[in-house]
C-alpha cells in the first residue's frame, strides 16, 4: 500500500508552516519528505525522485530558484512538478518562478483549499493513495 | 486810441506770459509724474533733456552725474545741432570744473569717468561755431552735490533768470523724488536682505543676464560653493556637475512650473538639494530673471525610503507566521485535528476571518509601500474594458444577489482598448464595486459605466448608495481616512487604503480619479485611462 502513495517533498525553513502541511498532506493520504535547507532539498530531490516539491523561495543554503532551476535543467528531475511557496508577492519574483520553469506559484498565506487544488492538478487527480 | 491799443498789447503780453506759466507748469508737472517710479539719475537726464528744449533753446545740453556713490563719474551730452570733439572736450572740462567747484577737486581727480554722447559728432579739431551763451544748474542729493546740468548755445540767447530757476526747480524736484525713493528701496532692500539670509532654504534670483542679484549663505553652503564662488557661471557649471541636464535655458523654456530637480551632491557629506526654478516675467511676458530655491530633503528621503524598506520587511515578516497560523486553522476546520463542537467551530471561524483581514492589510500597505515610493510594477498592454468588467461583475454577483443588489454594466460597445495594467485595473474596479457593496443598502443598484472621451476612455462606478457628506468627499482618498460614524452605522470593516491604492494605480497610469456624491441618493467614482494608440 504505501509503496503506492505519492510522495510530495516539502522545504520550508519554518516549521510551523511544514507542521501545518504536513498534517493536511499527511491527512489527505501524501507521503511527505520534510527538508529545511535548499542544499539538502536538492540532494533528497535527486535521491528520493519525489513526485511533486512544494519549495519556499526564502531558505538557508540555496534559495529556492537555485533548487528549482538545477532540477529543471535537469532531464532526470525536470518532470517533477514544482509549486513555488512563498511571502513574497511581487510581480518581478512571479516572472523569476516562470523563468526557472515552477508550475505554480502560491503567496503565503495561501488557502489550503487551494494548495490542495494545485497538488491535484498536478498529479492529474490522484489524491493519495 | 492809444490807450486802448496800449491795454491790447499789455493784455496780449499778459496772455502770452500765462500761457508760458502755464506750460512750465504742465512740464513740471509731466516731469514730476514721469519721474514718479525711477530711481536712476539717468533716467532723469533722459527726462529732462526730452522736455527741456520745448521751453528752453539751445544746442547743447550736458550733465555730469557722480555715479556708484560717487566712485564714479557720467558725463551726457546731447547736442541737437552738430558738434565737434574739440566742443565735446570743452564741455567735459568745463562741467569737471564746475563740479570741482563745488564737491571739491580731490574727490574727482583719480575717478573713472564714463562718456555719453548723443547727437552728430563731427571729427573736426575745430570748434563748428563757438558757445555763445551757457549756464549751470547744480544737482543736490542729502545736502551732498551730486552732479552738474549745464544749458549751451551757439547763438546769442540771454538766458533769464527764469530760465535757470526753472530748470533748478525741475531739476531739484526730481532729484527729490528719486531720493526719496532710493531711501524707501534701500529700506526695503535691507529688510529682504536680512529675511531672505535667516532663511533655512537657499535662495538665488538671477537677472535677465543671468547674473546673481540675490544669494544668501544657505544656498551657498548647500551648493558646497563660496560666497564669492556662486556666480552664474559656476551655478550652471554646478548644476551640470549635479547631473541637472539641463542649463538655465531649459528652466526658461519649461513648460512645467516651477521646474524641479534633485540635486545628489556628492562629498564626505552626501546630500540630496531639492531644486525649484521659477522663470520670472513682467506683466508684459518681458524676462526678468530666475528665482531658486533650494532645499536639503536628505533627512526626508532617508525617512521615506526608511519607512518604505520598513514596511516590506515587516509584511513579508508579518505573513509568515500568518500563514503557519492560517494552515492550523484551516486544518482545525477541515477536521483533520477532530471533529469540532459548534462553539469551536465558530471560534476558527472567527479566526480564519480575521486571518484574512490582517493579511489584506499587509498585502494594501505593500502597495501603498510600492505606490508611494513609485516601485509599483506596471506591466501595460492593450487591454479590453469590456472583458475586465464582466469578468470582475461575474466575481461580485453572488456576494451582490447576498444583498439584494443589482449589479450592471452600461459599457459602450465601440469602447477602445486602452493602454493598463489589467490585473491592477481589476483591482481597482474589485475595489470600487466592493466599496459600493458595502455602502449600498439591501434593495439598491449597482452600475459600471464606460465611455470614450477624446484619448481618455472615462470609468464610473454608481451606486443607490448612503453617499459621502462633502466636507468628506476630497478625503477619502487619504490613507486611513474613514467616514466619519458611517463605518460604524454600516458595520463596515476596511483598511482604510482601498481608495488611496486606486488612486496611485489610476495616476500612474496618467489618469485622474474622483468621485461624485449626494447624501442617501448615492456616489459615483470615475476614473480615467488612456486609449490604447498603436506603438505606443
Amino acid at each position: 500500500m504505501s509503496e503506492n502513495k505519492k510522495r510530495i517533498l516539502l522545504v520550508d525553513d519554518e516549521e510551523d508552516v511544514v507542521n501545518m502541511v504536513k498534517m493536511r498532506l499527511d491527512a489527505l493520504g501524501f507521503e511527505t519528505l520534510v527538508a529545511a535547507d535548499g542544499n539538502i532539498a536538492y540532494q533528497l530531490a535527486r535521491s528520493e525522485h519525489p513526485d511533486l516539491i512544494i519549495l519556499d523561495v526564502m531558505l538557508p543554503g540555496m534559495d529556492g530558484y537555485q533548487v528549482a532551476r538545477l532540477l529543471k535543467f535537469d532531464q532526470k528531475y525536470k518532470n517533477i512538478p514544482i509549486i513555488m511557496l512563498t511571502a513574497k508577492g511581487q510581480k518581478e519574483d512571479l516572472e523569476c518562478g516562470q523563468k526557472v520553469g515552477v508550475d505554480v506559484y502560491l503567496t503565503k498565506p495561501f488557502e489550503a483549499s487551494e494548495l490542495v487544488d494545485q497538488i491535484n492538478r498536478l498529479l492529474g487527480g490522484a489524491a493519495g493513495a | 486810441m492809444n490807450d486802448v491799443e496800449d491795454a491790447k498789447e499789455i493784455n496780449l503780453r499778459l496772455n502770452q506770459e500765462l500761457e508760458q506759466a502755464r506750460f512750465e507748469l504742465s512740464l513740471l508737472y509731466d516731469i514730476s509724474n514721469r519721474i514718479g517710479y525711477s530711481l536712476d539719475y539717468n533716467d532723469l537726464m533722459v527726462l529732462l533733456t526730452e522736455s527741456l528744449h520745448k521751453i528752453i533753446k539751445y544746442d547743447v545740453f550736458s550733465s555730469l552725474i557722480l555715479i556708484d556713490e560717487g566712485r564714479k563719474i557720467k558725463i551726457s551730452i546731447y547736442a541737437v545741432s552738430p558738434v565737434s570733439k574739440k566742443d565735446i572736450e570743452e564741455i567735459k572740462l568745463k562741467l569737471l570744473k564746475v563740479m570741482g567747484n563745488l564737491g571739491g577737486m580731490g574727490l574727482l581727480a583719480d575717478n573713472p569717468v564714463l562718456l555719453e554722447i548723443k547727437g552728430d559728432v563731427r571729427d573736426d579739431i575745430q570748434s563748428v561755431r563757438p558757445i555763445k551763451a551757457s549756464f549751470d544748474v547744480p544737482l543736490f542729493a542729502q545736502n551732498r552735490a551730486v552732479g552738474i546740468l549745464n544749458v549751451a548755445s551757439f547763438n546769442d540767447i540771454n538766458y533769464s533768470d527764469d530760465n535757470i530757476k526753472l530748470l533748478y526747480t525741475l531739476a531739484t524736484q526730481a532729484s527729490a523724488t528719486i531720493e526719496r525713493l532710493q531711501a524707501v528701496l534701500a529700506g526695503e532692500k535691507s529688510k529682504m536682505k536680512i529675511m531672505v539670509e535667516r532663511m533655512s532654504e537657499g535662495v538665488i534670483l538671477l537677472n535677465e543676464k543671468d547674473e546673481a542679484v540675490i544669494f544668501n549663505t544657505a544656498a551657498a553652503q548647500m551648493l558646497k560653493m563660496g560666497r564669492q564662488e556662486l556666480t552664474t557661471a559656476n551655478l550652471i557649471e554646478a548644476l551640470r556637475g549635479f547631473e541637472v541636464n539641463a542649463s538655465l535655458e531649459e528652466i526658461k523654456n519649461s513648460a512645467v512650473y516651477p521646474w524641479v530637480k534633485d540635486l545628489c551632491i556628492h562629498g564626505e557629506d552626501s546630500r540630496i538639494i531639492h531644486l525649484e526654478a521659477v522663470f520670472i516675467k513682467d506683466v508684459q511676458e518681458r524676462p526678468l530673471g530666475i528665482s531658486l530655491v533650494l532645499r536639503d530633503v536628505t533627512k526626508e528621503r532617508e525617512i521615506d525610503q526608511m519607512k518604505n524598506e520598513f514596511v516590506s520587511l515587516v509584511s513579508h515578516e508579518l505573513r509568515t507566521p500568518l500563514a503557519a497560523m492560517k494552515a492550523a486553522t484551516e486544518n482545525m476546520f477541515d477536521g483533520l485535528t477532530g471533529a469540532l463542537n459548534p462553539t469551536q467551530t465558530d471560534c476558527v471561524v472567527l479566526i480564519k476571518r480575521n486571518i484574512q483581514r490582517l493579511s489584506r492589510l499587509i498585502s494594501d500597505l505593500l502597495d501603498i509601500a510600492r505606490i508611494e515610493s513609485g516601485k509599483l510594477e506596471m506591466h501595460k498592454q492593450a487591454v479590453d474594458l469590456r472583458v475586465v468588467i464582466g469578468d470582475m461583475l461575474a466575481l461580485l454577483r453572488l456576494p451582490a444577489q447576498d444583498k439584494s443588489i443589482t449589479l450592471s454594466a452600461k459599457v459602450d460597445e465601440q469602447l477602445p482598448g486602452v493602454d493598463a495594467d489589467s490585473d491592477k485595473i481589476t483591482q481597482v474596479l474589485t475595489n470600487l464595486v466592493g466599496n459600493a457593496l458595502k455602502f449600498t443598502p439591501a434593495g439598491g443598484a449597482i452600475s459600471v459605466g464606460a465611455v470614450r472621451d477624446g484619448q481618455w476612455v472615462k470609468v464610473g462606478v454608481s451606486d443607490t448608495g448612503i453617499g459621502i457628506p462633502s466636507q468628506a468627499l476630497d478625503k477619502v482618498f487619504d490613507k486611513f481616512y474613514q467616514v466619519a460614524g458611517v463605518d460604524q452605522q454600516m458595520k463596515v470593516k476596511g483598511t482604510g487604503l482601498g481608495l488611496p491604492i486606486s488612486k496611485g494605480i489610476i495616476e500612474k497610469h496618467g489618469g485622474k480619479m474622483w468621485v461624485e456624491s449626494e447624501i442617501n441618493k448615492g456616489s459615483t467614482f470615475y476614473f480615467t485611462l488612456p486609449v490604447f494608440a498603436a506603438g505606443s
